[in-house]
């Protein structure tokens, strides 16, 4: 069954349009252990208008890969990406950031407002749709086109920003009381986000409107001590989990906005700029690792291993849901292991053709080169999701609540699942899967150039990143196609 | 397995320290092979070189045993 129909059926509990989809996806599954044969010749099920099996399509992939790494090397000589210059495309006011960040402030209120005062029902409530469909996925897909907007927009920055404004003008300003630490780099951004996929993935009341609201006003409120302590800017990069998650794909965009102006530069040349702290190898490989365990938790491999797990710790006294949700939670960390393992070895074999670099420092310098395909993962996992449950933000914004309210005249909208098939879906995962990783692999070219003295060992290191973005892109496309097969 | 057949077909080849097609890449890369074709095509192209006959059979006896070699074709055709 297709990742697509698993998603509808996990959200089938909440939204009754999906529950149509959840019967289908049912009676779509009822029929595969009717006709086993038909569906082992697929391979997928749920897309079984696939003109070749689904395992080819990582074959084609692996070519496209091999065609370009032999493309990059024949005829990319020099490093272009490194140091490339900026051109300025127009003004940009700072003042625009005030109407931002009173929306953002807006949204937030929304959220707490339909957390509290909306029905209990997820189905009906504003809130588990903004924050997992359109905050989750839609803000990060969306930094690759528009640069970092989130940065002007987000709620607690402003709140911020205006405060200190009002310190300025009553003469109360002063400095962050402590610095920074550097060993703390970017752990802060690590940790909320495994916490927010824990909650998102794992925990099992992670639907409650009520629960959601309260956990926004604590992130807020952790966020506002953050910026208090430490200042608001150097915070809002490395504490807060949501601004430097959306702040690492908008590298991927064309456009940034910075010293009152609005830019624009080469693709790809936002990414090599990335920062090395603490926790940046650690961040890009979770975000890749968190994809990994949402799409192996839909999957026959983990399906069939979590029972066991879970009866580990059943056999330890736990109840049923302790059990499940400790035994997601390994999951979620060997889904992580196993990004990190395929790094590993990537940087290991570079090691190996020169000992220029030490094993630490191969893994700072080369971790940009997994941004895209970090991006390719949320974009291919999460875009059935996007495109067909994000179209229920259009109802529940005119009913926030639940409770039958008509604001904008669009409570009586519904989900059009034929909107695009999911053959068309799959086709998109493939393609995106396939663009991240050639993007992956001219970046690690690119900065193999930099990096080493000698053409030889530049080529040579770059065969092992090509075993990495061969390993990642079939390990995507495997967990794709493996949903519930 | 299928899925992953491709890279660990990868990994194993490197594995064995070798680099299938690196020489022919790294001769693409600095150009060389491209440098040395243009060159060839352009000096064909605009100035014949002109060619030397070498001397054979009887004319090779003879030429080997003259105290003074003989006069090239060329400058007998002349004459």
């Amino acid at each position: 069954m297709s990742l697509e129909i698993e998603r509808s059926r996990r959200w089938a509990a909440r939204i009754p349009v999906v529950n149509r989809i959840a019967t289908l996806a049912t009676a779509l599954f009822g029929a595969r252990i009717l006709l086993p044969e038909v569906a082992a010749a697929h391979g997928i099920s749920g897309r079984a208008g696939l003109p070749v099996p689904a395992w080819l399509f990582a074959w084609a992939a692996a070519f496209v890969l091999i065609v370009s790494f032999v493309l990059l090397s024949a005829l990319w000589p020099k490093p272009r990406l490194q140091n490339a210059a900026e051109r300025r495309l127009c003004a940009w006011p700072e003042w625009l950031s005030v109407p931002a960040g009173a929306i953002g402030l807006a949204l937030f209120a929304l959220v707490l407002w339909a957390g509290y005062h909306g029905v209990a029902s997820s189905a009906a409530n504003f809130d588990p749709t903004f924050i997992f469909v359109i905050f989750w996925v839609g803000v990060p897909v969306s930094c690759l086109i528009f640069g970092d907007w989130f940065r002007a927009f987000s709620p607690w920055r402003a709140l911020a920003r205006g405060v200190g404004w009002l310190g300025a003008r009553t003469q109360l300003r002063r400095r962050a009381p402590l610095r920074y630490p550097a060993w703390l780099g970017r752990w802060p951004v690590v940790a909320g986000l495994l916490a927010f996929a824990w909650l998102e993935l794992i925990y099992h009341d992670h639907d409650d409107p009520v629960l959601l609201a309260s956990l926004s006003l604590a992130y807020f409120a952790l966020m506002l001590l953050g910026m208090a302590l430490f200042g608001i800017e150097r915070w809002s990069e490395r504490g807060d989990a949501f601004g430097g998650y959306f702040n690492l794909f908008s590298r991927l965009s064309c456009v940034e906005v910075h010293d009152g102006a609005l830019w624009t530069r080469r693709p790809l040349s936002g990414v090599p700029a990335l920062p090395i702290e603490a926790g940046t190898v650690a961040l890009v490989l979770v975000v890749i690792g968190i994809t990994t365990f949402d799409g192996a938790s839909n999957g026959v491999v983990w399906n069939t291993l979590q029972p066991h797990v879970q009866s580990l710790f059943t056999s330890l006294g736990l109840g049923d849901a302790p059990s499940d949700e400790l035994a997601d939670s390994l999951g979620l960390l060997l889904a992580i292991a196993i990004v990190c393992g395929f790094y590993r070895v990537g940087i290991l074999g570079m090691r190996s053709v020169s000992r220029r670099y030490e094993t630490a420092e191969l893994s700072r310098r080369f971790v940009h080169t997994l941004v895209p395909i970090a991006f390719a993962y949320v974009l291919a996992h999460y875009f059935s999701l996007l495109m067909w449950q994000g179209q229920a933000i259009g109802y529940l914004a005119s009913n926030p609540l639940g409770r039958g309210s008509d604001y904008f005249g669009t409570a009586g909208w519904h989900v059009d699942y034929g909107f695009i098939g999911s053959n068309g879906i799959w086709y998109v995962q493939v393609a995106a899967l396939v663009i991240g990783h050639v993007c992956g692999l001219a970046l690690a070219h690119d900065r193999a150039l930099a990096s080493y003295r000698s053409a030889a060992e530049a080529v040579r290191s770059q065969y092992w990143m090509l075993v990495v973005m061969v390993g990642l892109t079939s390990l995507g496309l495997w967990l794709l196609s493996a949903v519930n097969t | 397995m299928a899925y992953l057949l491709p890279a660990l077909l990868l990994l194993l080849v490197l594995l064995t320290r070798r680099y299938p097609g690196e020489r022919a890449l790294l001769a693409r890369a600095d150009g060389s092979h491209l440098r040395t074709r243009r060159h060839i095509v352009e000096a064909g192209a605009c100035s014949p070189r002109p060619t030397t006959v070498p001397p054979r059979g009887g004319l090779l006896i003879a030429a080997s045993l003259a105290v003074r070699p003989p006069p090239s074709p060329s400058a007998a055709q002349q004459s």
